[in-house]
């Protein structure tokens, strides 16, 4: 399997009032082709931005993207015109998003929504494309699908609205598929069938996926390798095991500390982790997490870590201390 | 389907709302208006020859393209004119004399009836329909005689009968069951006893008294024949008394017949081939092929059409008239000499009435002639109307009503205004107001701009003025109750036409605006109207003038505006009225010059 | 569905009558009666004097004698039944009749207006909305501003001024129906149209374009733009459906205010609608005809508002199923 997509040094930056917002400083990685990467964080560390950012959906005004190079199938997303630019997207690349509620328009027919896609990528007429999204909703298991054709998404649950949006997403076989907290919103029950699906749907299809969540059990489960980003940047990558099992950086750990369980209430679920996320238009000039940190000392204040390892291996990690920290006992969050 | 099907639906819905507004318009506004059925070639008039003595009598009717027209007038050509509204109250001058009805309505109807006033003379009576007219001895019975020429629109004869049905349904009024139309408030009504039809071309008035100048009652112009019997019997034995001539499709006798009425838009009038009229030379009249009335109910738009060659004239009436500001704009736009300034008088005389009756220095005659000698009418001209008018007494100064010289006396005499105002001044003190004194000064709300101006000289005079701008309703309310000093009271119109309104303002009625109890003024009422000649009628005017404005100075009589109308300068013909723009409406004798 | 739309008309019912008895009681409450306003003015203006017998007539005549109940139960069952309240005092036309021929003038010129403001303003607003805040978008909210803030009869005699003075022409006299001569109709409507528009489209302006930013930053049109879909698409289809609902919404109701203009420019241009009545009648002293189409305006005020009610839950397939 060969390198589907390689993100070097993404840069992307929000005007706000307060200043420039970095949301996403200097992220590099690499998806291989078929594989599921996860990406974590807190909201508002910049994974839901990185994302929108390979897909150059970023809102201009305000925001911008700086620098950096997506390379997907060998050509550099930022430098492709607008019009190449989208007969990537929703086709090469297409993108499932976390408010299924939301995220549909509300005055149009499922069918027209799923029609559009194949119609446009595909070139498909109209009867074919009509053929074609009743094959998708039956495929991502939605009974009744001609009939369905013409609902409306309020006439769908939020767990059938979000099997429509993969449906969509999925329509015109895409090379990866970003899935941006993709079922955050629904019931818990409902998350693992959607992820499930997903899953399934893309090894099938040989669908590389990102998912993006706050979630590092939802990663742990279905993603190959992880990455986890807290303030727009990197902070540690791995494999899922490496990053379940010895998480080196205080903040993944922190993290995991916070798996959600079934009986714990949601708001809870990042009680472990101290603080509040940083502001990220006045980020401390050493380790942003130090103000969060319980073993931050004056180096970390002083120099914000590099990524990498001590061991050469490919688990890296931005923490001057992370090499000092062992396999994770599973401390059980308060009950 | 790029639009999807709720919004689609909303347009569909959208769409018929307005198709369903295209349909009712289509349905509701082409319905035919009112459209006399009128055949002018069927019935050709009796082309005998009957010269009259007045010059204008039936000739044969001229083919207009073989015409050699005298004065180099020419035949042909649609006049478009303009009118401020809809004419009311079904067009019926027997309900309304307002210009709003006259304006279109005198070309289809003509002016006057049997008898008309002259156009060059108010006070000069001239053939309508009927030709010769005299009196028996004593002055109670009138013999008309009708020309023998005269058709209604749809080609059907006028007789004395029809002439007979008009003079009773405007004197008596009928009632048929339950159903009654009032009498006419027209001046002559109150004399006639009765109307005799002896043969179909004479018609005989019996008055109950002698009036040996009822000619000059029944002349007066906006007292138009326009009920044709052989429509209006029908629909009044079936009970509808109110008939109108709207009612019938306004089939008259006058130049020109209707063709088409779209209210609120425009009232197209045609060449009637039978009209009775000629020129001096005997040329058949109208010379227009047809007038088209526009309604222009807002005079900046009549300006402005005016001003781009889409109307030949603009309207007359109140709002209508020109100020010195919009001429000046319509000359400026086309140029002095393609503007023709038509200036008639109004014949409608503003006075500042005084109430005698309430407690105050307004009871001694010494204040009430300070105030008449004080106040500078040609200012008030100038500052009121812009200098569109001139200081008059009760009359027009230039008409045989008014005192001789009146205008050169004290009070109006510009020349002698330093010495009038002194003497007012004298005469305040001597009544025992050496510094003036406070007065209640009621004005309609809508004469504001004449009254401030005047306000402004009382208290130069050193009266304190209390100025009170009340409604129509409080005006009428507060002149019953009296409870004013001083008030503005609106243009009367000219004699011999408003005897009514006269006394209305000068009387001791309730309704009158000066207050006193001088039955003196009213006996001149009584005295006018039984008047035996016009010379004596004139005397009694003019010693009731000197009465009322100068000895007993109930009001200050002030001025009267002049109506300026504007014509293009193409329009030939136009015979403007010397004393009041509501006469010579017919338009028979205009023509186009281009 | 029915049932908010039952709803809806049930409270119609009790603000028409609200309505017909606050009209009704205002032209009581003028200063005077009417009977002595009416005889006032003419005497005023040298019509003549007038007496007592005179003034008890036409009281009669109006129906003045009877009790104010029993004078609004007349005048609103008149409403009612189709006699609209008698006859005017001016014309003796059955109001009946000038109503069936003079409305129909009104609505084609409220529908013209709509429709150009509909034509101009959805495409502006959007336009305005995809360049907020760049220099496009400021001179559109300049002219919207201006729109909104001149008297419409200033306009209209500024507009009529300048035609004059530049190039010597002004609009045809003589209202046509559309059916009979097209090109005349036009040329007397478009003025009136175009300046009754421009008000109104400087307001529909405005929503669509507030409607519009508010849809582009939906998570649905990130969802349309994730899918490849050009600009065209995701305005066309993805955002305006979205942007008609307010539009269509805030744009019903301020066709009432529409009405209200309508009024002055009739007069002005030589329309004959209900306007041009309306005015003429109040001049004229001509009670019945104002207090009818005075109703008239504010039946049909009130009953656009329920029209837009229920159009919305059309449009909104979010009521329409609820």
């Amino acid at each position: 399997m060969g390198t589907l997509l390689e993100v070097r040094d993404l840069r992307t930056e929000f005007n706000s009032e307060g200043g420039i917002v970095k949301a996403v400083d200097g992220v590099s990685y690499d998806l291989q082709e078929g594989e599921t990467l996860g990406l974590v964080g807190e909201s508002g560390c910049g994974k839901s931005v990185s994302a929108l950012s390979l897909l150059r959906l970023i809102p201009n005004p305000p925001g911008r993207i700086v620098g950096g190079e997506v390379i997907f199938e060998d050509q550099d997303l930022m430098k492709l015109s607008e019009r190449q630019m989208r007969s990537i997207r929703g086709n090469k690349i297409a993108m499932i998003f976390q408010e299924p509620m939301t995220s549909l328009n509300p005055v149009l027919t499922i069918g027209r929504q799923l029609t559009e896609t194949v119609e446009l990528h595909m070139g498909y007429s109209p009867e074919a494309a009509v053929r074609r999204s009743v094959e998708l909703l039956e495929m991502v298991g939605i009974p009744d699908a001609r009939s369905r054709l013409s609902n409306y998404p309020h006439q769908f649950s939020g767990g059938m609205r979000q099997r429509v949006m993969i449906a969509i997403a999925l329509s015109c076989s895409p090379r990866l598929l970003l899935a941006d907290e993709a079922t955050t919103a629904l019931d818990v029950t409902i998350q693992a069938q959607i992820l499930e699906l997903i899953k399934n749907l893309s090894t099938e299809l040989g669908t590389a996926v990102i998912i993006i969540t706050h979630n590092l059990g939802v990663v742990a489960r279905y993603a190959d390798r992880v990455n986890v980003m807290y303030a727009g940047k990197i902070i540690e990558r791995g494999t899922a095991d490496e990053i379940y099992e010895t998480p080196k950086h205080p903040y993944t750990r922190g993290l995991l500390g916070s798996v959600p369980r079934l009986d714990v209430d949601r708001e809870d679920r990042l009680a472990s982790i101290e603080g509040m996320p940083p502001d990220l238009d006045r980020l401390p000039p050493g380790c942003s997490f130090v103000p969060r940190c319980p073993h931050a000392d004056d180096h970390c204040r002083a120099e914000m870590p590099p990524l990498s390892s001590k061991d050469g291996t490919e688990h890296v990690y931005a923490c001057w201390k992370g090499h000092e920290f062992g396999p994770l006992e599973l401390v059980q969050t308060k009950a | 389907m790029t639009i999807n099907n709720r919004v689609l639906k909303a347009l569909v819905l959208f769409t018929s709302i307005l198709a369903l507004t295209m349909v009712l318009a289509a349905c509701t506004s082409d319905e035919p208006d009112p459209t006399p059925t009128s055949a002018p070639d069927t019935q050709a008039p009796a082309a005998t020859a009957a010269p009259s003595d007045s010059g204008d009598g039936a000739a044969p009717a001229p083919t207009p393209t073989a015409m050699m027209m005298e004065e180099e007038s020419r035949y042909g050509g649609i006049a478009n004119f303009s009118t401020r509204a809809d004419p009311p109250l079904g067009w019926d001058p027997m309900r309304s004399g307002s210009i709003s009805v006259l304006m279109p309505a005198g070309s289809l109807f003509g002016m006057g009836n049997m008898i008309r006033q002259c156009p060059d003379d108010g006070t000069a009576v001239c053939p309508g329909v009927a030709t010769e007219w005299s009196k028996n001895a004593d002055g109670t019975a009138w013999t008309f005689t009708l020309r023998d020429n005269v058709y209604w629109h749809d080609g059907v004869k006028l007789t004395a009968a029809d002439v007979k049905f008009w003079l009773e349904l405007a004197v008596f009024g009928v009632t048929v069951g339950e159903n009654s139309r009032r009498p006419v408030s027209w001046n002559f009504a109150r004399w006639v006893e009765s109307v005799e039809a002896p043969d179909d071309l004479t018609v005989v008035i019996n008055l109950k008294s002698p009036v040996f100048d009822f000619d000059q009652l029944l002349a007066v112009d906006n007292q138009i024949l326009a009920h044709p019997r052989h429509l209006m019997q029908p629909e009044i034995d079936a009970g509808n008394v109110n008939v109108s001539p709207l009612d019938v499709g306004l089939v008259a006798l006058g130049p020109y017949y209707l063709e088409e009425y779209r209210p609120g838009s425009v009232a197209k009038m045609r060449r009637f081939d039978q009209y009775y009229k000629t020129d001096e030379a005997g040329n058949q009249l109208p010379y227009l092929d047809g007038i088209d009335f526009y309604i222009t109910p807002d005079p900046s738009g009549m300006d402005t059409a005016f001003r781009t060659g889409r109307l030949d004239a603009t309207a007359r009436g109140s709002g209508f008239q020109l100020t010195p500001e919009r001429e000046a704009a319509i000359l400026s736009t086309l140029g002095p000499e393609r503007v023709t300034i038509l200036e008639m008088a109004q014949s409608s005389f503003w006075a500042l009435a005084f109430n005698t009756l309430r407690e105050g220095p307004l009871q001694d005659v010494r204040v009430r002639q300070a105030i008449h000698l004080w106040l500078d009418r040609p200012e008030l001209v100038q500052v009121t109307f812009g200098g569109f008018g001139k200081m008059t007494g009760m009359f027009d100064p230039d008409t045989a009503w008014a005192n001789p010289g009146l205008m050169e006396t004290p009070g109006w005499n510009p020349a002698t205004k330093d010495a009038d105002r002194q003497q007012a001044k004298a005469q305040l003190a001597e009544a025992g107001y050496p510094d003036g004194f406070e007065a209640e000064f009621m004005c309609r709300r809508l004469w504001g701009f004449v009254c401030e101006p005047l306000v402004g000289q009382l208290e130069d005079l050193g009266i304190s003025i209390d100025l009170q701008l009340v409604d129509d309703a409080t005006r009428a309310a507060r002149t019953l109750e009296g409870s004013y000093d001083m008030v503005m009271s609106g243009p009367t119109l000219a004699l011999p036409s408003q005897y009514g309104s006269i006394t209305s303002s000068a009387g001791t009625s309730a309704t009158a605006d000066s207050k006193h109890n001088d039955t003196k003024v009213d006996d001149f009422f009584v005295r006018l109207a039984s008047a035996g000649s016009v010379e004596e009628r004139i005397e009694i005017a003019q010693e009731m003038e000197r009465y009322i404005a100068v000895e007993q100075a109930y009001g200050a009589w002030l001025y009267t505006e002049n109506t300026h109308t504007v014509v293009r300068e193409y329009v030939k013909g136009i015979q403007v009225p010397i004393d009041n723009y509501r006469r010579n409406l017919d338009f028979a004798t205009v023509w186009l010059d281009k | 569905m029915q049932k908010y739309i039952a709803r809806r008309v049930l409270l119609f019912i009790p603000t028409l009558i609200l309505a017909s008895i606050l009209i009704f009681g205002i032209l009581r409450i003028l200063p005077g009666d009417v009977a002595l306003a009416i005889l006032g003015q003419e005497a005023a203006e040298g019509g003549g004097g007038y007496t007592e017998t005179q003034i008890r007539e036409l009281r009669a005549e109006l129906g003045l004698d009877d009790p104010l109940p029993i004078q609004y139960v007349k005048w609103a069952w008149s409403m009612v039944n189709g006699e609209f309240g008698g006859e005017s005092i001016r014309s003796t036309e059955p109001l009946s009749s000038i109503i069936a021929r003079r409305l129909p003038v009104t609505l084609q010129l409220t529908v013209y207006t709509v429709l150009l403001s509909i034509i101009v303003a959805v495409p502006l607003g959007v336009f305005s909305a995809l360049y907020q805040d760049k220099w496009p978008d400021y001179v559109l909210r300049m002219g919207a501003i201006l729109g909104q803030s001149m008297p419409n009869f200033w306009i209209a005699l500024l507009l009529l001024l300048f035609m004059v003075t530049q190039i010597g022409w002004s609009p045809p006299l003589g209202y046509s129906n559309i059916w009979v001569d097209p090109f005349h109709h036009l040329q007397i409507m478009i003025w009136p149209a175009l300046i009754l528009a421009w008000r109104f489209s400087a307001y529909m302006t405005r929503i669509t374009r507030s409607g519009m930013l508010e849809v582009l930053a939906q998570d649905y049109v990130r969802t349309a733009k994730a899918k490849g879909l050009g600009q065209g698409l995701v305005v066309r289809r993805h955002s305006l459906p979205n942007v008609l609902i307010p539009v269509i919404t805030l744009g019903g109701l301020e066709v009432s205010t529409l009405l209200g203009g309508t009024v002055i420019l009739e007069n002005l241009f030589g329309i004959p609608g209900l306007g041009q009545e309306i005015v003429q009648a109040s001049v004229g002293r001509d009670f019945p005809v104002v207090q009818s189409l005075a109703m008239m305006l504010v039946f049909f005020m009130l009953g656009l508002n329920l029209v837009v009610d229920i159009a919305y839950s059309y449009v909104d397939p979010r009521v329409r199923y609820s």
